[in-house]
C-alpha cells in the first residue's frame, strides 16, 4: 500500500461500502457535475474517488465526493500552484513519459523529451533554458504536436516578440490554425504583414471576402466551362457525320487495296474477255495484231514445212529404190571381191563389170539422199523451233498487252486512291478544326466512331462534372455569402492555436473574458519568468494542461561565487560547498537513517544542519520558485568528494570554513582505519560531517562502504538534471551525458551499480583542476528484477531526491558558434551551457580566420588615451599586433565620453548636424558611437560575413549585424551616423527606403528602430543591420552583435542599461561575434561598486555587478581563455 | 438542500385545493409522496440524428466531386485557405464524417455519405445524463426508473440504507424500445459506460427490470440501419464514474380515469413552502403499470383509514365510542363514513366542514399516504 492509500485526503470516504450516510456527511459539492468535481480534486482526490468507484461498482455517492470551499468549486490551477509552491508535491506522480514523434529532426534528445513531457504531463511542465537554447523551437513542436493531436492550445508570453517568433516558426504548418490577438498598444497596420494575415480580424476578412471572391470566380470559370462543354452539342453531328464519311473512306480504300492485289488477274481477265469478244474492245486491235502476225508466221512456217516435208518424202522414195537396187548389186561385188569364182555372182560380176559401178554409184546417191535428209530434218527442227518463236512473240505480245491493261487499271486505282486520300485528308482538317472547339480534353482521340463514342461519353461525364462543380460553386459562394455573420463563430471553433501576451488576451474580443469561454486543452507561457504568479492563476483557468517556459533565475549561477562557478564543467575545486536542495520532502528529503549507522556515530546525525541557501532573487518569478519546487538538480546534493590526508574524504554536507573548528574526529570501532569527522557545534546536536578513508581504498570501496554503512549514496553530479532512460535490459538514472571508457563501477546492491567518472588532477583548456569524481549514471539490472517506480522509491531512499519528471533544463546554445558559447557560458552563466556543435555557416566566421569570438573595443582606445593622459593604459601584448590580445592596468575612472540626451546643454555638445531632432532618451556616446560605424564599416567588407550573410526574408528576428545600444539615443545617434556613410545606406524597399527611412528638414536622415535595414551597397548586399535598445532585439539573433555599453562616465560608478537582464539578453543575442565597446575605466569603476545603484536595487546591482566584473577580470586578463577573447587596441576591430 | 427530519403533509384544506386544481385531469384518487429519488449521474454513449448544416454538407460535397482529394485540391475548390481547410475536415471527421487516407486524400466515410444522402447522420457521442430512480425503503424491493425533467427535485439528505446498484441502470439501457418508450427512458442512450468494479460482485438484480431483455437495443449503427460504425473515442476512466445524488421530490400522486391520454397515475410536483403545487403541468407520467414503481399504492390497508378517522375524530373530541361505531367504506376519491346520528349531530353543531364534504384525510404513517375526501353519511335512517 502506497502512502497515499495510507492516508485519505480529505473529504473523501475510504469505506468501501456506503456508508452510514448522517447529516454531517460533506455535501457541498452539490448540484455541480462530476466535471467540475473531479478535476478541481486533489491528485490524491482524484485517486481515492476512482479506486472508490471501482470497488462500488463504478459508482460514487453524493456524501463520499470531496467537499468544497463555501459550496463553491476550489479554483484548480491557485489550489496546485499554491501547493507546489508550498513544496507539497507528494501527491504528484512522477511523469513517465513515452518517446514522441516530432516534426523537427532536429530535435536534440533533450528537446524531445521536453516536447513529450509538455504533451503527456496531466498537469504541468516547466521547460527552463537559457538565451539561445531552442526553448522558442521546442515550444513550436509542442504547439504543432499538440494541434496535430487536436488539441486547442493556448500560447502565452508577456512580450508580443516572443509570441511573433513561435508563430513565425508554426505559421505555416498544415495542422496549425493559429490566431494571433493584438496587444494592447498595437494595431493591424502596425504589424507585418506576415503577421498581420493571422490575426482574427485578417483571417475573418480573407475567409469573408477571399474565400467569396475566390468561390465568385469559381462560378464564373464553372460557367464558361459549361459553356464551352455545352458548344460540343453542336459539334458531335459534325463528328459523327465527318467520322462516318471517314469510315466509307477507309472502306473504300481498302477495296482499293484489295482491287491492286487482283489487278494482274483483272487485266488477264480482260485480255481473255478481249479476245473472245465479238464486238469492239479496246485490246481487240493489239491483239489481232499480234495474232495476225502469229498467224502469217506460222502460215510461212507450215508451207515450208510441206515443201520439206515433199522433199524428204521424194528422198525417201528414191533412198527406197536406191536400197533396193544395192541389195540386188550388194552380192555380186561381194563375190567379186571374195573370189568366189563357183558362184553365179562372181561370174556376174566378171562379165558385167557396169553392176559394180552402179553399186559404187547408188552407195554414193544413197550416201548424198541421206545427208539431204538429215538437213531436211534439221530444217523441220527449225522450222519447229520457228513457230515456237513465233507463237512465243505472241505471248509475249499479249502479255505486253495484259500488263498495259493491268497498269491502266493501277493507274486508275491510283487516281481513285488519291481522290479519297485527298479527301480524307480534308475531312482530318474539319475533324481537326472541331476537335479544337472542344479544347484538349474532351477532344476524340482519332476520327473513328469507336474513338467518337468513347469521346462523347467521356465529354458527357465532363458536362455532368461541369455541371456539378457550377452547381456546387453557386452554392458554396451563396453558403459563404449567407454564413458571412456567423463564420466569426465557426472560426472561432476552428482555431487551435491562440497567440495573445498575457496582458492582452484579457481584453481580445474574441477569446477574452468578454467572449465566449473557450477552454483549452494546454496552455504554453513562453517567458514565463516575466509572469507574476496571480497573472498566471487568471490565465491557468483557461487549460487543463500547463507548459511553462521560461529562462533560469540568475542565482542559478551568475551570482555564486568564483570557486563556485568555476566548478561548473568539473573543474575547479569539487569540494565547494554547495547549495542544499529545496526543502522538500520529495526532492530534499533526507534519507533515513539506515540501521548499520548505530555505533558508527552514536549520538551523531549525518544529515546536513547548515548549507549556504541559494541566492534567491527577492523578486523571483513563481515560475522560479515552482521550477526549485518542480526540479530535481542533482547538483545540489550536498556531497562531495576529496583527497584528504592521501585519501578519499567523502563530505556528507557542506562545510564552512567556520564551522571547521567544531569538527571532531573519530575512529570507526571496528574498522579503525576510517576515521568520521563529527560536526559538534556548541548547543547542537553532533552531525556526522566528513568520512576520511586511508589512502589504499579506491573509489568504488568507499562508495560502496559509505553504502552498506550509511545507506547514503554519495552523488557527486555535473549536470543541473537528471534522465531516466529506459532500455530494454537496464534502467538508468543519468546523472552526466555519456561514462567514459574508464568510469569505475560500484556495486550498490543486487542489480544495482554506480558509474563513476574520475577527472585526475591536470589542466586544461588553461586551467587547471583537482581530482574529482563525478557520478556518470546509476543503473538498475531489468534482469533483477528492477523496474521504473522501485527504481525511483531506491533513489529517493538512497539519494533523496524524486524525479516528478515535469521539468526539462536545455543547456545547449545551438543559436552560438562553440567558441561564442564558451566564453558567455563562463562570463554570464558561471559554465551553465553545454557546447554546441559547430554550425557550418558560422565556422567560416570564426574559425577560418582565426578571429576571436568576442572582442572588446576600449573607446577611447588605449593609445589615444595615452596621450590625453588616461588612466589606464596598454599592459602587455601578444599575437599579431592588431589582432593580438591585449590586457589593460587596472583603471580608477572613466573617461567622462558620455552625454545625457535628456539634458539640452549636453545635447549641444553633439555635432549639430546630429542634434537636430534628436528625439532619443538616454546616454549617448559620441566617440563609442563612431567606433561602432567603423566597425561596421569594416565587418561589412569582410568577405567571409558576406559569404555567411543570408536574407532575413520575412524574418525580422534574425539579421546579420545587430548593433545593441544600451540607451535608445546611442541608438540613434548610431543610425544617424551610419546615414552619413554611403556603404551603410538601406537598400530601397528593404525596410530602410520607403519604410524606415524619413527625412529631417535638415536633410538629415534616421532609420526607424524597429525594422532592420539591409544594405543597398553590392557589395554589402544580403547583409542586414539592425540597430536597437536590447529590449527590441527579444527573440532576435544576428550572426554578429556589435554591444554598445555608452556610459562613460568621468568619476563615479555607473549601471548601464535599464538592468542586468537586458544587458545579458544583448550580449547573447550574437551567434557568432561579438564585438562590445565600452569605457574600461567607467567598467572598472562600476566593478569595484557594492550595493544598490541609480535605478537597480541591491540584487539587480550584485548581478550587474558581478557580470561587470568578470569583463574586467577578462580585460586584464584572467579568466576566460585568451583565443576566445580579445583586447582590441584601437577603437575597430 | 432538504435536512433529514419528521415528514410533512399537507392539511385537509389544502389538499381540498389541490384536488380543485387537479380537476381538470379527471382525478380518481389522490396520494401525497415525499419521493427519495436516486439522481444517477452517468456518462452516457448517446445516438442521436443530427441534421448536417449547409458548410459542412459542401465541405463534404466537395470530397465527391472529382477524383483528387488530397488537401490541395480541395483547397482549389472551397479556397478557406488549408489551414482553416484542414481544421474543418478535422472537425468532420472528429464526427465520422471523413476519414484522410494513407496518402494524405480525404475521403467521405460510410457516414459521411450517408449523411450526404439524407442530410443527417446520427451523432454518437458521449454526453452525462440524469437518471432518476423511486427509492423505496421496503425490503427487497429495488429502485425504479422514473421519468422525471431536471430541477424539479431537491438535493436532501439520504437514508441510512441508501444504495444504488449501476446494474439497474444498464439494464434499463438494455430494455427493448417498446420497454424505453413506456417508461420515458430516453431512446438516445446506447451505453452507460462504467469502471470495472473491483472486490466482490454485486448482489444479483432482483424485481428490477430484465437483465437480458432487450438485447438488440445495444446495436447503435444496426438500430439506425447504418452498416459502417459510428466513430466515438474512448473517454478516459475518470469520466465513467455514476455518482448518485439523493434527492426528494414532494408530490401528488393522482389516479386518472383511462382513456385521458392513457396515462393512469400522474406526479405533480409540490412545495412544502406554502404547498404550492405546479398542477399545470405533471412532472411525470406512468402508464397502467404505475404500480411497478409504486406498488404500495395497491397495498392499502382499511386499518388506516380506520386510524386516521379515528386521529381526525380524536382531534376534534368526539366520543370514541361513537366513533369506532362508524364504517368506512373507500370509493375512488372518497372515503365514505357511515356515522351514527349523535355524532352527526355533534359535527352539525361545531358546523364540521366534514358535513359539507370539504375535509380531506390522509392515511398511513409512509413516505407515501393516500388522500380522500371525508363523506359523512347517517347510519340511522
Amino acid at each position: 500500500m502506497s502512502q497515499r492509500e495510507r492516508q485519505p485526503s480529505g473529504g473523501v470516504s475510504a469505506a468501501g461500502q456506503p456508508g452510514p450516510l448522517s447529516a454531517a456527511a460533506p455535501l457541498a459539492s452539490a448540484g455541480l457535475p462530476w466535471e467540475e468535481i473531479y478535476p478541481s480534486a486533489s491528485p490524491a482526490q482524484q485517486a481515492e474517488l476512482l479506486a472508490l468507484a471501482a470497488r462500488q461498482g463504478g459508482l460514487v455517492y453524493s456524501h463520499q465526493l470531496p467537499a468544497s470551499a463555501n459550496g463553491l468549486l476550489r479554483d484548480p490551477a491557485r489550489e496546485l500552484l499554491t501547493r507546489l509552491l508550498a513544496g507539497k508535491t507528494d501527491d504528484l506522480e512522477p511523469l513517465h513519459v513515452q518517446p514522441t514523434e516530432v516534426e523537427d529532426a532536429a530535435l536534440d534528445p533533450v528537446q524531445r523529451e521536453a516536447v513529450a513531457k509538455a504533451l503527456q504531463t496531466p498537469d504541468l511542465c516547466l521547460i527552463q533554458g537559457l538565451p539561445g537554447t531552442g526553448k522558442t523551437r521546442v515550444l513550436a513542436e509542442i504547439i504543432t504536436r499538440a494541434a496535430v493531436r487536436g488539441e486547442r492550445v493556448l500560447l502565452l508570453a508577456p512580450h508580443a516578440a516572443t509570441l511573433d517568433r513561435a508563430l513565425h516558426l508554426i505559421r505555416d504548418r498544415e495542422a496549425i490554425y493559429a490566431v494571433r490577438c493584438l496587444d494592447r498598444e498595437e494595431n493591424p497596420e502596425s504589424l507585418p504583414p506576415s503577421l498581420r494575415e493571422l490575426t482574427f480580424a485578417e483571417r475573418l476578412r480573407r475567409l469573408r471576402e477571399d474565400t467569396l471572391e475566390a468561390a465568385r470566380r469559381d462560378i464564373q470559370a464553372a460557367e464558361a466551362r459549361s459553356a464551352q462543354l455545352a458548344r460540343g452539342e453542336l459539334l458531335w453531328p459534325r463528328l459523327e457525320e465527318l467520322a462516318e464519311r471517314r469510315r466509307q473512306l477507309d472502306e473504300q480504300l481498302d477495296a482499293l487495296r484489295d482491287c491492286r492485289g487482283q489487278v494482274a488477274d483483272l487485266a488477264e481477265q480482260e485480255v481473255r474477255q478481249a479476245e473472245s469478244a465479238t464486238g469492239d474492245h479496246p485490246l481487240r486491235p493489239a491483239l489481232d495484231a499480234l495474232r495476225l502476225e502469229l498467224n502469217e508466221s506460222l502460215a510461212r512456217i507450215e508451207k515450208v514445212r510441206e515443201d520439206l516435208t515433199a522433199q524428204v518424202k521424194e528422198h525417201e522414195r528414191e533412198q527406197a529404190m536406191l536400197a533396193a537396187e544395192l541389195d540386188r548389186l550388194r552380192p555380186l561385188a561381194e563375190a567379186k571381191q571374195s573370189g568366189r569364182w563357183w558362184t553365179f555372182a562372181w561370174w556376174r560380176a566378171v562379165f558385167s563389170r557396169t553392176q559394180l559401178a552402179r553399186l559404187a554409184a547408188c552407195e554414193a546417191r544413197l550416201g548424198q539422199l541421206g545427208e539431204a535428209l538429215n538437213r531436211l530434218k534439221e530444217e523441220a527442227r527449225r522450222l519447229d523451233k520457228d513457230k515456237e518463236r513465233s507463237e512465243q512473240v505472241f505471248q509475249e505480245g499479249r502479255a505486253r498487252v495484259v500488263e498495259s491493261a493491268a497498269a491502266r487499271r493501277r493507274a486508275e486505282l491510283d487516281d481513285e486512291e488519291a481522290a479519297l486520300r485527298h479527301e480524307a485528308a480534308l475531312i482530318q482538317e474539319k475533324w481537326q478544326a472541331a476537335c479544337q472547339e472542344f479544347g484538349s480534353e474532351a477532344a476524340p482521340t482519332a476520327p473513328t466512331p469507336a474513338a467518337l463514342r468513347a469521346a462523347r461519353e467521356a465529354w458527357q461525364q465532363r458536362v455532368r462534372e461541369a455541371e456539378e462543380r457550377r452547381a456546387f460553386a453557386r452554392q458554396w459562394a451563396a453558403c459563404l455569402e449567407e454564413s458571412a455573420a456567423t463564420l466569426a463563430n465557426r472560426m472561432r471553433e476552428y482555431v487551435n492555436v491562440v497567440a495573445a501576451t498575457t496582458g492582452s488576451l484579457a481584453a481580445d474580443e474574441h477569446f477574452g473574458d468578454a467572449a465566449a469561454p473557450l477552454l483549452f486543452d494546454l496552455l504554453v507561457l513562453e517567458g514565463a519568468n516575466q509572469v507574476t504568479e496571480s497573472e498566471f492563476v487568471n490565465l491557468a483557468r483557461r487549460a487543463r494542461r500547463w507548459v511553462l517556459v521560461g529562462e533560469p533565475a540568475p542565482e542559478e549561477g551568475d551570482l555564486e561565487g568564483e570557486g563556485q562557478a568555476t566548478d561548473r564543467k568539473g573543474k575547479g575545486d569539487p569540494a565547494r560547498p554547495s547549495p542544499p536542495l529545496p526543502s522538500r520532502g520529495t526532492a530534499a528529503a533526507p534519507p533515513a537513517p539506515a540501521s548499520g549507522e548505530k555505533g558508527k556515530g552514536e549520538g551523531t546525525s549525518r544529515r546536513p544542519v547548515s548549507a549556504r541557501s541559494p541566492i534567491i532573487d527577492p523578486r523571483a518569478s513563481f515560475f522560479q520558485r515552482l521550477w526549485h519546487q518542480l526540479h530535481c538538480d542533482p547538483r545540489r546534493l550536498p556531497y562531495a568528494w576529496v583527497h584528504d590526508k592521501d585519501g578519499l574524504c567523502c563530505r556528507l554536507r557542506p562545510l564552512p570554513p567556520e564551522q571547521r573548528p567544531w569538527l571532531e574526529c573519530e575512529r570507526v570501532a571496528d574498522f579503525p582505519d576510517v576515521e568520521l569527522r563529527i560536526l559538534a557545534p556548541p548547543r547542537t546536536p553532533p552531525v556526522l560531517a566528513e568520512v576520511v578513508f586511508p589512502p589504499w581504498m579506491s573509489i568504488a570501496q568507499a562508495k560502496a562502504y559509505i553504502f552498506h554503512e550509511l545507506a547514503e549514496l554519495p552523488v557527486r553530479a555535473e549536470r543541473h538534471s537528471l534522465r531516466w532512460l529506459e532500455q530494454p535490459e537496464r534502467l538508468v538514472l543519468s546523472l552526466a551525458d555519456s561514462p567514459p571508457a574508464d568510469a569505475v563501477p560500484v556495486v550498490l546492491g543486487h542489480g544495482v551499480r554506480e558509474w563513476v567518472a574520475v577527472r585526475t588532477a591536470g589542466s586544461e583548456g588553461g586551467e587547471s583542476h583537482p581530482t574529482s569524481w563525478h557520478t556518470c549514471l546509476v543503473e538498475f539490472d531489468r534482469r533483477a528484477g528492477w523496474h521504473r517506480r522501485q527504481a525511483e522509491e531506491w533513489v529517493q531512499q538512497h539519494l533523496g531526491i524524486r524525479d516528478l519528471g515535469r521539468t526539462v533544463r536545455l543547456d545547449i546554445p545551438y543559436r552560438m558558434h562553440p567558441e561564442l558559447a564558451a566564453f558567455l557560458s563562463d562570463w554570464l552563466f558561471a559554465g551553465a551551457y553545454d557546447l554546441p556543435p559547430a554550425a557550418p555557416e558560422l565556422a567560416p566566421l570564426l574559425s577560418g580566420n582565426g578571429t576571436p569570438a568576442v572582442q572588446f573595443v576600449p573607446v577611447p582606445s588605449p593609445a589615444a588615451d595615452r596621450s590625453s593622459r588616461r588612466r589606464s593604459e596598454v599592459a602587455a601584448r601578444s599575437g599579431d599586433g592588431r589582432r593580438g590580445t591585449v590586457m589593460l592596468r587596472p583603471a580608477k575612472a572613466g573617461a567622462g565620453l558620455e552625454l545625457d540626451a535628456g539634458d539640452p546643454r549636453h545635447r549641444d555638445r553633439l555635432p549639430a548636424e546630429l542634434r537636430a531632432d534628436f528625439s532619443g532618451t538616454g546616454f549617448v556616446n559620441y566617440l563609442e558611437a563612431q567606433a561602432v560605424v567603423r566597425t561596421l564599416q569594416a565587418l561589412i567588407a569582410d568577405p567571409a560575413l558576406q559569404a555567411a550573410a543570408q536574407p532575413c526574408g520575412d524574418d525580422p528576428h534574425r539579421v546579420t549585424i545587430g548593433v545593441l545600444a544600451l540607451y535608445p539615443a546611442q541608438a540613434e545617434l548610431i543610425r544617424r551616423l551610419m546615414a552619413r556613410v554611403p556603404s551603410l545606406a538601406p537598400l530601397p524597399g528593404r525596410h530602410g527606403d520607403t519604410e524606415t527611412r524619413r527625412q529631417g528638414e535638415d536633410g538629415s536622415c534616421s532609420v526607424s528602430p524597429c525594422l532592420p535595414v539591409s544594405l543597398s551597397s553590392s557589395r554589402s548586399k544580403g547583409i542586414t543591420i539592425k540597430v536597437d535598445v536590447p529590449a527590441a532585439f527579444r527573440e532576435g539573433e544576428c550572426l554578429v552583435g556589435l554591444v554598445s555599453l555608452t556610459r562613460s562616465h568621468s568619476h563615479r560608478a555607473v549601471s548601464f542599461g535599464e538592468g542586468p537582464d537586458l544587458l545579458v539578453r544583448a550580449l547573447t543575442r550574437a551567434r557568432a561575434r561579438l564585438i562590445i565597446f565600452g569605457d574600461p575605466g567607467t567598467l572598472a569603476r562600476r566593478a569595484q561598486w557594492q550595493g544598490a545603484l541609480d535605478h537597480l536595487d541591491e540584487f539587480a546591482s550584485a548581478w550587474e555587478q558581478r557580470l561587470i566584473s568578470r569583463l574586467v577580470g577578462y580585460l586584464h586578463g584572467q579568466g576566460a581563455p585568451s583565443p576566445r577573447f580579445q583586447l582590441c587596441e584601437g577603437s575597430a576591430p | 438542500m432538504t435536512v433529514a427530519g419528521p415528514l410533512v403533509f399537507p392539511g385537509s384544506r389544502v389538499l381540498a385545493g389541490w384536488w380543485q386544481l387537479l380537476a381538470p385531469f379527471q382525478p380518481q384518487a389522490l396520494w401525497v409522496a415525499h419521493l427519495l429519488l436516486h439522481r444517477v449521474e452517468a456518462l452516457a454513449c448517446v445516438s442521436r440524428p443530427r441534421s448536417l448544416d449547409r458548410f459542412a454538407r459542401l465541405v463534404l460535397q466537395a470530397l465527391t466531386l472529382g477524383h483528387e482529394r488530397t488537401l490541395p485540391a480541395l483547397e482549389d475548390r472551397l479556397h478557406l485557405g488549408r489551414q482553416t481547410l484542414y481544421q474543418v475536415l478535422r472537425r468532420l471527421q472528429q464526427e465520422g464524417l471523413v476519414q484522410p487516407g494513407p496518402s494524405g486524400e480525404w475521403q467521405p466515410t460510410g457516414l459521411g455519405r450517408h449523411a450526404l444522402e439524407r442530410d443527417e447522420y446520427p451523432a454518437v457521442g458521449h454526453e452525462r445524463r440524469r437518471f432518476y430512480f423511486v427509492h423505496s425503503s421496503a425490503a427487497g424491493r429495488k429502485p425504479h426508473f422514473l421519468d422525471l425533467p431536471d430541477a424539479i427535485s431537491a438535493p436532501c439528505v439520504a437514508p441510512d440504507d441508501w444504495a444504488f446498484d449501476v446494474g439497474i441502470l444498464q439494464a434499463c439501457v438494455r430494455q427493448p424500445a417498446e420497454w424505453k418508450r413506456r417508461w420515458g427512458f430516453p431512446l438516445d442512450v446506447e451505453e452507460v459506460h462504467t469502471i470495472p468494479r473491483v472486490g466482490p460482485p454485486a448482489d444479483a438484480l432482483e424485481g428490477g427490470p430484465d437483465p437480458n431483455a432487450g438485447a438488440a437495443a445495444d446495436e447503435p449503427a444496426a438500430a439506425l440501419g447504418l452498416p459502417f460504425p459510428t466513430p466515438i473515442p474512448e473517454p478516459p476512466a475518470w469520466q465513467r464514474v455514476i455518482v448518485d445524488w439523493p434527492e426528494h421530490l414532494l408530490s401528488a400522486l393522482v389516479l386518472v380515469a383511462p382513456g385521458s391520454g392513457g396515462e393512469r397515475l400522474l406526479g405533480f410536483a409540490a412545495h412544502t413552502e406554502g404547498w404550492v403545487l405546479q398542477a399545470e403541468r405533471p412532472a411525470f407520467r406512468l402508464g397502467e403499470d404505475w404500480a411497478e414503481v409504486f406498488p404500495e399504492l395497491t397495498e392499502e390497508s382499511p386499518e388506516i383509514w380506520q386510524q386516521a378517522w379515528r386521529a381526525w375524530c380524536q382531534q376534534r373530541k368526539l366520543p370514541l365510542a361513537e366513533v369506532e361505531a362508524c364504517t368506512l367504506q373507500r370509493h375512488g376519491h372518497r372515503l365514505r363514513v357511515g356515522a351514527g346520528k349523535r355524532l352527526i349531530d355533534r359535527l352539525q353543531a361545531v358546523r364540521s366542514q366534514a358535513l359539507r364534504g370539504e375535509v380531506w384525510l390522509l392515511a398511513g404513517s409512509g413516505r407515501i399516504r393516500p388522500a380522500a375526501q371525508l363523506e359523512l353519511v347517517s347510519l340511522t335512517p
